[in-house]
């Protein structure tokens, strides 16, 4: 611990000696201001990131107020807010909540069970890969989300019609992704094990499959987004309840804060999905995270 | 721990005793190796008619310019290529692919990116079906042998390329192989690393005393290593001379500033040059 009377070195009581903190004015009074410094250095990306948010909530507001104020398509960020707590309140948002996210669930577990089997598959056997290389890469480049209104017709207006939507979506950058990761695994890893005198499904289980882990998960983090996609298209097209159907819903009510009650919800499972494959990916891969 | 315990179901691990050892180490005896490579129509004959004998025990070294199959010939003996004719006899016993009996070092980084040290180590072994403890004390204690226990839980990335080396070498020596083949195990090091892991390796040689097939294109490696050296003449590959370094052993650093040394690297680079330079001036070469 540095005294104060170091004028060179002014630091906050107990704090390591960093860095920036030699290009700071030495006769500042230490303590307050090199802490809100030091805070800033620390989270700059994210404060950054921040203020652009803010800023732009903020204009949203003052230009809904001033020039807006009788629109039937725009609402301020408040009338956002105070729809919220009203849909809360009725019980709305939750079923539609609840609603979307078992479509989304159900629909993004089969599509991982699915996807990660046929990829697997595909990348370790040639055959299977020879089958069925055309009828994904088909399906990858369609805008199978076209399908839709088909599944609507299959599977009725509940929830079986979104579970297959959102499936549909997310399991092909899942299949495509996996068989991807198994086939460029390093050969000279394939070797390596071979020469140790690995079985065929030695090889398969101890170098191919955690070799193919960090595209696999990328897979996944692409299925989550097509998957919310698929959830929110399907529910446009035909539903009685959903962060979808609140958007379709709020639009035909002429009800802009609803809709955007609907789009927010949707961006923030979004954000919390991916963040927490991430975390499950620093478990699954720690020595891939250390070099990120 | 209960010591008793430990030592009683620990697998028999190498022998300190270098005398003991040596009942371990097997022979190689290559016969009429003749391999072939075609792509498209193109055929290249890359050993031919190649013969040779490897003691138990012994260091023996191939060296040759580039192209003169002496990566090839080490894969066939280590079961990775199948020879077009001829045979691989270790300890009389004729292979027919990858075996215990045989440790392999390769040229390039070959570490699991996602297993730390002891785990890479122990990799050989967990393909035997050996259990994970009585493994990991195995790896461990070869970890300790090149010299590493400090960094026994680390991934490969958080080594250095000598380090890596190391770790290559441990695991092949993990599964107490009879013979140990290495192919330019040390060609990605820099000059000083690959010095210092030279000295290295015939130190854990004399503790070990495996029989070594090491493949180089460096020759003042081959000598400083060898018992004896394979000089090859390339494509196709045969075999040109074989030299008999008597240079006393135990052998450091200084034995390279020796005459003596630099009369073997003189008499095995004469023997390689006109081809060496063949291939300088005739570019591109084939890897």
């Amino acid at each position: 611990m540095s005294s104060p009377t170091v004028l060179d070195a002014p630091q906050g009581a107990g704090m390591p000696k960093r860095e920036w903190q030699s290009y700071e004015d030495p006769s500042g009074p230490p303590g307050l201001r090199s802490r809100i410094a030091r805070f800033y250095e620390d989270h700059r990306a994210f404060i950054r990131g921040l203020t652009t948010v803010v800023v732009l909530l903020i204009a949203w507001e003052v230009v809904c107020r001033l020039w807006m104020k009788k629109s039937l398509a725009v609402a301020p960020p408040s009338a956002v807010y105070h729809a919220y707590i009203h849909l809360a309140r009725n019980g709305q948002l939750g079923k539609d909540v609840v609603t979307s996210l078992k479509e989304f669930l159900i629909g993004f577990a089969l599509a991982a069970a699915v996807g990660i089997t046929l990829g697997l598959l595909m990348g370790g056997i040639r055959a299977v890969r020879e089958y069925l290389e055309p009828i994904v890469n088909g399906l990858y480049a369609t805008p199978v989300i076209a399908l839709a209104p088909l599944f609507i017709l299959w599977f009725g207006i509940g929830i079986n019609s979104k579970i297959a939507v959102v499936f549909i979506l997310a399991v092909l950058p899942i299949v495509i992704n996996t068989e991807t990761g198994i086939r460029t695994v390093d050969g000279h890893l394939i070797e390596t094990a071979y020469a140790f005198s690995a079985s065929r499904a030695q090889i398969f289980r101890k170098v191919l499959l955690p070799g193919a882990l960090p595209l696999l998960v990328a897979g996944l983090r692409l299925g989550i987004g097509r998957g919310l996609l698929g959830v929110v298209a399907g529910e446009l097209f035909a539903a009685q309840a959903g962060l979808g159907y609140l958007i379709f819903a709020s639009s035909q009510l002429f009800d802009p804060a609803g809709v955007f009650v609907g789009i927010t919800a949707l961006a923030f499972a979004g954000i919390v999905s991916v963040a927490l494959l991430k975390r499950v990916e620093k478990r699954l891969a720690p020595w891939r995270t250390d070099t990120e | 721990m209960n010591a008793d315990t430990t030592t009683a179901t620990r697998r028999p691990v190498a022998p300190q005793d270098p005398v003991a050892a040596l009942a371990e180490a097997k022979g190689i005896t290559a016969e009429g190796i003749t391999m072939v490579f075609r792509r498209r129509d193109k055929t290249t004959l890359v050993c031919d008619d190649v013969s040779f004998e490897v003691k138990p025990g012994e260091f023996v070294s191939i060296v040759g310019p580039s192209g003169c199959g002496k990566t090839t010939l080490a894969r066939i003996v280590g079961g990775l290529l199948r020879p077009v004719a001829g045979t691989v006899r270790i300890g009389g016993e004729v292979i027919t692919g990858p075996g215990p009996d045989r440790g392999f070092v390769f040229q390039q980084d070959s570490l699991f990116p996602w297993r730390n040290l002891v785990d890479n180590v122990r990799f050989g072994l967990e393909i035997q079906g050996t259990g994970k403890k009585e493994s990991s004390e195995r790896a461990r204690e070869m970890i300790g042998l090149v010299g590493l226990s400090e960094f026994a839980n680390h991934y490969p990335h958080e080594l250095s390329g000598g380090m890596r080396q190391r770790a290559n070498l441990a695991r092949a020596l993990a599964i107490s192989p009879n013979v140990l083949l290495m192919d330019e195990p040390f060609s990605a090091l820099d000059a000083q690393t690959r010095e210092f892991m030279q000295a290295e390796l015939l130190r854990i040689w004399r503790e070990q005393r495996r029989t070594v097939l090491f493949i180089t294109h460096q020759i003042d490696e081959a000598v400083f290593l060898s018992d004896r050296v394979i000089v090859m003449s390339s494509r196709p590959g045969r075999i040109r001379d074989i030299h008999t370094i008597g240079l006393p052993r135990p052998r450091d650093l200084h034995v390279k500033r020796t005459p003596e040394f630099v009369g073997y690297t003189d008499a095995i680079w004469r023997q390689i040059e006109r081809e060496a330079r063949r291939d300088f001036e005739s570019a591109p070469t084939e890897s």
